[in-house]
């Protein structure tokens, strides 16, 4: 049916729009990371909780408004509900322990990401919640057997516009620039007079509110939303991030739809069953011989 | 660095107070219909439940455990078996391994008479050696693993049809639909995975090729590849064997990636709920399903009593439950004593009509009549299927 | 803070601690003479988190390597000996040193390349690694797929088979002892110093002389074959184990234990195991709460390490 050109063609166009939701969460991860050096384990418990905002927000006003303005709205509600949520975590959870040992901060997080998990698990009975209506129909542009449908193209332009303007904004303004630099020395920054704390609490609500974009677009392209679907996407898009090269903006993008192409044409080449022990054995390659990751600096471990 | 050790202890010791509140009271759970507890009484027959009622599965463990209960009530009424009454005593497995062995040595140390339950096969299969090592009688309701009965203990039947029925009852449905190539979905999870390859090994049987087997991890995004994968294997008719919550994403998305066949779904995911999930796409799915109570002969009477007790719907592995404790009652009565090998014998030889259809064993103690039915999505509705 | 430094001087005393070891090791010897089944299995389960929990401070507590994988180590050890149970029909304790040898040469293979990168770029290697071996376990017939190896049958020891719960109650508690003997045994040889100068500061360990990849491998082979020696009695005591047993949750729980406890801190650790596996089970049934227990887990987690940093019971920085 498809010939060969068009497989590789297919594939590499689902590749990219899986790639572009781990590329989306994994910005958040490497921005934290970048910053106080944490691997934020509950990033994907965020994405889920942004995913499930913006669904239960859509399903109270999508009677009374357009379906376009319902869900422009229910994704505003999740980018504010993730960020909130990623502030009070920081807060709570994380600035304590920042002059603690690394590992002490790692628990924090798997605490914060089991608090969240558990909390939206016993929130909905531990069922799956659904979106009403949706948009199920194949409509789309194609191109002998290569389909791309609408949903997929909006989805690629939604995270392409929400990388370029993060990387407009980390490069272009004082607070992108005060991000920068107190990833590259902290100390210097509160003696510069930055206010470091305020910059990484803003640090975690950016990150989150990209992961709540994934999340929110999630639940409306497939409209439905469990507790538990920020795991799988959390490890991906923490994978996502190292191949990049953690702590590298451009490098999370690159990582995110990396891995996107590689589980893509891996389901292609060896059957889905053996996509994931390809990706992490490329994964574990690169390292090998790229230990800083592909676009990440070489740097001195500061533990 | 003072106060907070202190509040650190403080919280501790807090912890550890409720914890041995909680130890005393023994960890379990006693219900029962009689009304009268105590579960030390001679006088009752004491029957363990192992479900799982906490994690991801929580849902589908109650909802036994409360089909469980309504069965129990109503035969306690007309005077319980061999003059005794039943009590349940029920332990949580978690679905999981570890938590089923605590599970089930809970169980044998409140000395049950026997046991019944089992919702998740990898969890039923942990438990299920110690129940044998122990000489106890464990009747399984809903897991239906193949896996269960390989392992050949003679205590343990499995009231619910086994997924090699579902691939028999699959190979029918394509053939009737007119398909020759089918494409298989799991999710690599125990059930799912044993039921793609019976599936594997009994399609051929009947002439239809197996197009291809894919995997959809659970929580998984987008399978757009998956789709692409299968449309390139030039299946005509696809069959998704996990559970509801993925299977409607997979659903959808095949729908939107341009696959135009038939879709079945396994008996994972024969909720209503796969109605509401799917939307537009889901309309002419059909599902291989367990005995759904909508479609059971005194279906009506029984989610009446339901509801009544509960004040809840019944979900899809009530009805199993419930005739397990009819099951359990009737070889009892027959046996005419609570040995485990008479009771063993007598449910090895029974031949009870139930709500989920009839109950009869192989030598292999699985079900000899198949108790999958067909039904499809129309108009937004399940309707029953009669090939 | 005098009388506190008192009471802490007192009970580092070595007097002290050694009473205070046997007693603690009678009592737990004991316990089966007067508790039923269930607790015996609460308790067992206990120790198999102690002894995960040793392995994995070796690594994580002593090299201060980050491991997001352990469950691999023990599902290859749990994996080695079910195959050649139920395949070949080994005896059991026969099947130990092959479970070692394995361990051995695939944490070897994994370990030469990536020991040498970052804390956190190894965090993600052997989070990989775990998942290799957990979806290979997957798709592989020989591992029986994502049912697992079942019925697997139970191994004797000195003639008694090794069946009822409290049989595995002991050779559980003393494989404990044995761990917590080698743990301080590596501590207080020259290669546990070098371990913990590696663990404060590799580049200057590195600057005197210290081969710290050498070491590093070391620490995180004797970890894995840990491991793998725990899951090869996983194996036989469950007599069934899946790919399921073997996520990443696990991984995650098992570095829980010894963070939790204090890394390093052989003691704290095994506090960590006991506090992590007995949490949950003593909520198990409440009403509400039980539904909720990881939701008050994760609450008193972030707590206790806000508050303990260190973790609950640290090494002492002399």
């Amino acid at each position: 049916m498809f010939t060969f050109w068009e497989i590789v063609l297919q594939q590499f166009i689902n590749g990219l729009v899986l790639g572009s939701f781990y590329a989306l969460v994994a910005l958040g991860y490497s921005m934290v990371y970048g910053i106080i050096k944490l691997l934020n384990f509950a990033h994907g418990d965020i994405y889920m909780a942004g995913a499930f905002t913006c669904l239960s927000v859509y399903s109270l006003i999508s009677g009374y408004m357009p379906g376009w303005l319902g869900i422009s709205l229910a994704m505003l509600a999740a980018i504010l509900a993730s960020a909130i949520l990623g502030y009070i975590a920081q807060r709570v959870a994380y600035r304590p322990l920042l002059s603690a040992p690394r590992l002490s901060l790692l628990i924090s997080a798997i605490g914060v990401s089991l608090v969240i998990y558990n909390a939206v698990m016993v929130m909905t009975n531990s069922k799956a919640m659904f979106f009403p209506g949706g948009i199920n129909k194949s409509t789309g542009i194609s191109y002998g057997h290569v389909t791309i449908t609408y949903m997929q193209i909006s989805l690629l332009a939604a995270a392409f516009a929400a990388m370029a303007a993060l990387t407009v904004f980390i490069s272009r303004t004082k607070l992108g620039k005060a991000m920068r630099a107190i990833a590259i020395d902290t100390d210097a920054c509160y003696l510069m007079g930055i206010n470091v704390n305020a910059v990484i609490s803003f640090t975690f609500m950016l990150g989150s509110g990209l992961a709540a974009v994934a999340g929110g677009m999630y639940c409306v392209y497939y409209g439905n939303v469990q507790y538990s679907m920020g795991y799988l996407v959390g490890i991906k898009a923490f994978t996502s991030s190292v191949i990049g090269g953690i702590g590298s903006i451009p490098g999370a993008m690159l990582g995110g739809l990396l891995l996107g192409l590689l589980e893509a044409f891996g389901t292609q080449m060896l059957g889905s069953s053996w996509k994931d022990v390809f990706a992490f054995s490329l994964l574990i390659l690169i390292l090998a011989f790229k230990p800083n990751g592909l676009l990440g600096k070489p740097e001195v471990a500061r533990m | 660095m003072h106060e907070k050790l202190k509040k650190t202890l403080a919280l501790l010791l807090a912890a550890l107070a409720i914890a041995s509140f909680a130890a005393g009271c023994g960890g379990t759970n006693s219900g029962g219909g009689g009304g009268s507890g105590g579960s030390g009484d001679e006088e009752e027959i004491l029957i363990g439940v192992m479900v799982p009622t906490s994690g991801s599965e929580a849902y589908y463990g109650t909802d036994m455990y409360q089909s469980y209960m309504l069965a129990v009530e109503e035969i306690n009424k007309a005077g319980g078996v061999l003059g005794r009454k039943l009590t349940l005593l029920q332990a949580d497995d978690g679905c999981d391994s570890n938590i089923a062995t605590s599970a089930a040595e809970l169980l044998i140390s409140k000395n049950v008479d026997f046991v019944v339950g089992g919702y998740c096969s990898g969890a039923t299969v942990a438990a299920m050696q110690l129940y044998f090592d122990e000489d106890l009688l464990l009747l399984i309701s809903a897991a239906n693993s193949t896996g269960i009965t390989q392992l050949g203990l003679d205590t343990c039947f499995m009231l619910n049809s086994p997924g090699s029925h579902a691939a028999v009852t699959l190979a029918d449905l394509c053939k009737s639909v007119g398909s020759s190539k089918v494409a298989l979905i799991h999710n690599g999870d125990e059930y799912p995975q044993n039921l793609s390859k019976l599936c594997e090994d009994e399609l051929p049987k009947h002439g239809i090729e197996i197009a291809t087997v894919q995997v959809v991890d659970k929580g998984a995004s987008d399978v757009s590849s998956v789709v692409t994968a299968i449309r390139n294997a030039e299946a005509d008719f696809v069959y998704w064997c996990g559970y509801h919550a993925d299977g409607s994403n997979v659903i959808k998305q095949l729908r939107q990636g341009g696959y135009e066949g038939d879709i079945a779904v396994g008996d994972g995911s024969a909720s209503v709920e796969l109605i509401t999930a799917c939307g537009d796409a889901g309309e002419g799915v059909y599902v291989t399903s367990p005995p759904f109570v909508r479609f059971a002969e005194g279906g009506d009477r029984f989610v009446a009593d339901f509801k009544a007790m509960h004040n809840l719907e019944p979900g899809a592995y009530a009805t199993l439950a419930y005739d397990t404790i009819y099951v359990l009652k009737e070889a009892i009565e027959k046996a005419g004593t609570l040995d485990t090998g008479a009771v063993k014998d007598a449910v090895q030889n029974i031949n009870y009509k139930g709500l989920s259809g009839t109950i009869k064993f192989t030598p292999d103690r699985e079900l000899e009549i198949s108790n999958f039915i067909i039904i499809q999505i129309v108009d937004g509705d399940f309707q029953l299927v009669t090939i | 803070m005098k009388l506190r430094d008192r009471i802490s001087s007192w009970l580092e005393s070595k007097f002290i601690q050694a009473a205070a070891s046997a007693a603690l090791l009678a009592f737990m010897a004991l316990l089966p003479l007067f508790t039923d089944n269930y607790y015996q299995n609460i308790v067992w389960n206990a120790f198999f988190y102690m002894l995960l929990a040793l392995g994995l401070n070796i690594i994580v507590g002593y090299c201060g390597l980050c491991d997001l994988g352990y469950a691999s180590k023990f599902a290859i050890g749990a994996y080695t000996t079910g195959i050649l149970i139920k395949t070949y029909h080994w005896n059991f304790w026969a099947t130990l040193p092959v479970s070692i040898i394995i361990s051995i040469v695939s944490s070897v293979i994994i370990g030469l390349p990536t020991l040498k990168l970052r804390s956190d770029y190894l965090a993600i290697v052997t989070l990989g690694f775990a998942e290799i071996v957990r979806i290979t376990a997957r798709n592989l017939k020989i591992t029986g797929a994502a049912t697992g190896l079942i019925a697997i049958p139970r191994p004797t020891f000195f003639g008694i088979r090794l069946v009822k719960i409290t049989h595995w109650y002991y050779v559980f508690l003393i494989l404990v002892v044995i761990y917590i003997i080698i743990s301080f045994r590596i501590r207080n040889s020259r290669f546990g110093r070098a371990l913990a100068y590696i663990r404060e500061d590799e580049d200057a360990a590195e600057a005197m002389g210290v081969n710290t990849s050498l070491y590093k491998l070391y620490a995180y082979v004797l970890g894995a074959v840990l491991g793998g020696v725990t899951g090869s009695f996983y194996a036989v005591k469950m007599t069934s184990i899946s790919p399921g047993s073997f996520d990443f949750n696990q991984s995650v729980n098992v570095l829980l234990a010894v963070i939790l406890g204090g890394m390093g801190k052989v003691p704290g650790v095994v506090l960590g195991a006991a506090f992590f596996a007995l949490f949950p089970e003593f909520f198990r049934d409440i009403p509400v709460i039980g539904d909720m227990r990881m939701l008050f887990f994760g609450l008193l987690l972030i707590a206790v390490i806000i508050a303990k940093p260190q973790g609950l019971w640290p090494e002492r920085n002399k």
